[in-house]
């Protein structure tokens, strides 16, 4: 039987068929944008890259750049609370980036992570401690 | 809004579930206790509004930056 695939058509971004277990149900929707309630997280083209595109299924205009935090930011998910009930290896940690005018001068949201529970496949948006983390950690050392 | 005086050790419930407590006072700092149930979420109204920001900020992107800033981290992938 042929996988079940959900197309993505955005005109900014391009039209996808993205298999529906690459879904990920965000059931609160991110933080200020309530209509994020499904994405889809897309592989690079770079084998191994620390990152994803992150597409909303319901708003196509919409998409995000999200890095593993842990490959910038070494032991960084340590401080991210995990689900009721989850091992190490259920989880997925991601941070959002904001890419300003100047990509170079990127930024990953370390205060509010994206935590995927892969086995109901559902995520949401944490908020961390504010005197540790903040909205924009540069992922691209200046100079 | 409902506006509502309490002092110091006093209680406002919120529907079945919420409970706020006047902890202590000093100066202009309160102290609050919240009980509410886990699904029920509990923020720092500027913190809330910073994430708020930084979300829709993120994505205003284009989609020649998100390539951009894609191949940037591939190349810095590639150098480690």
């Amino acid at each position: 039987m042929a996988e079940e695939t959900i197309r993505i058509v955005s005109r900014r971004f391009g039209t996808y068929d993205v298999p529906a277990r690459q879904i990920v149900r965000l059931p609160e929707g991110l933080i200020g944008l309530p209509e994020a309630r499904r994405v889809a997280l897309l592989e690079p083209k770079t084998p191994g890259a620390p990152f994803r595109y992150m597409l909303c299924v319901d708003e196509p205009e919409l998409a995000f750049l999200v890095c593993d935090p842990d490959d910038f930011f070494p032991g960084y998910s340590e401080h991210v609370p995990r689900p009721t009930g989850a091992g190490p290896g259920d989880v997925v940690v991601l941070a959002i980036v904001t890419i300003p005018e100047s990509p170079r001068e990127m930024t990953a949201n370390l205060l509010a992570p994206l935590v995927v529970d892969c086995r109901s496949r559902e995520g949401r948006q944490l908020i961390l401690d504010a005197a540790r983390f903040t909205t924009r950690h540069r992922l691209i050392a200046e100079g | 809004m409902l506006i509502l005086t309490r002092k110091s050790g006093e209680v406002i419930r919120i529907g079945e579930h919420v409970v706020l407590r006047v902890l202590e006072v000093r100066g202009q700092q309160v102290r609050l206790g919240i009980e509410a149930p886990s699904s029920v979420r509990i923020y720092r109204e500027e913190i809330y509004q910073a994430i708020q920001r930084e979300n829709r900020e993120a994505a205003a992107t284009s989609a020649e930056r998100l390539d951009e800033a894609a191949a940037l981290l591939a190349q810095r992938r590639e150098e480690q």
